[in-house]
């Protein structure tokens, strides 16, 4: 992603030790975005999304290493307003086939990750690039 | 994050505060590996997130608790927290209550 004047990026280890750090950063940023509905809920909500499909980059593109790294960009867009998150790594590539929606009649304890992350943002979609793999996360506030 | 543990009567009171997320999610399964009873509340009353690692750890003692004739079941949780348990449904699995007190209680009917 190309960056303009007011994004604001953040490049860390791909840990699950950092993943307070992509969510205060992201408090933040909507902290600053005026007559946002019930702002708190929603900015929880984006967070909740953008670690879920952090914790699985950390689990599942980077399962043969300890050194990946993840950025992601955040931008406010206008009209219709919507906050955009793009989430980059340079790990394994996600195969959707194996992305099974959850049983919810069913209590299961793993793989609820990216169904949360699609029920809690507008839009989630994933592309693989030559060596890299680029979520992008859509919410309209 | 930070973990209290307590006793009243049977019942085994783990208080947590802070982020539980999938960093923090360990520590509770270590946790597990200490526990010698069944009966378990975890009083979410502290904590301002949780993940689905969290939720794994919290669904992976409330099976145990269970096997065990026992049961793991929570209280006090933020209102923000709550939306991972209804997108899940796992507020139907999980017993949960508004206060302690309450959850303590629900082990003696």
């Amino acid at each position: 992603m190309n960056l303009q004047a007011d994004d604001l990026r953040l490049d860390l280890p791909a840990t699950n030790k950092y993943l307070n750090v992509l969510g205060a950063c992201l408090d933040a940023f909507i902290a600053r975005i005026e007559g946002v509905d019930d702002a708190r809920i929603a900015a929880y909500n984006i967070e909740l999304a953008v670690n879920e499909i952090v914790a699985n980059i950390v689990r599942h593109a980077y399962a043969n290493t300890t050194d990946g790294r993840v950025t992601m960009v955040v931008r406010l867009i206008q009209e219709p307003r919507q906050l955009l998150i793009e989430l980059a790594d340079t790990g394994l590539a996600f195969d959707p086939t194996t992305a099974v929606e959850p049983d919810l009649d069913d209590v299961q304890i793993h793989g609820y990750g990216l169904f949360l992350a699609r029920s809690l943002m507008d839009d989630v979609s994933y592309t693989r690039r030559q060596n890299s793999n680029e979520w992008c996360l859509i919410k309209y506030l | 994050m930070a973990l209290t543990t307590r006793t009243v009567g049977n019942v085994t009171i783990l208080e947590l505060s802070g982020r539980f997320d999938a960093h923090m999610a360990p520590a509770i399964l270590e946790w597990y590996g200490k526990l010698r009873t069944s009966q378990v509340v975890v009083n979410l009353a502290g904590v301002n997130f949780i993940d689905s690692s969290a939720l794994a750890a919290l669904t992976g003692g409330m099976k145990r608790c269970r096997q065990q004739n026992g049961d793991l079941k929570l209280c006090a949780l933020q209102q923000p927290v709550q939306v991972i348990f209804e997108l899940t449904r796992m507020n139907r699995a999980f017993e949960i209550f508004p206060t302690e007190a309450e959850a303590i209680a629900s082990f003696r009917r």
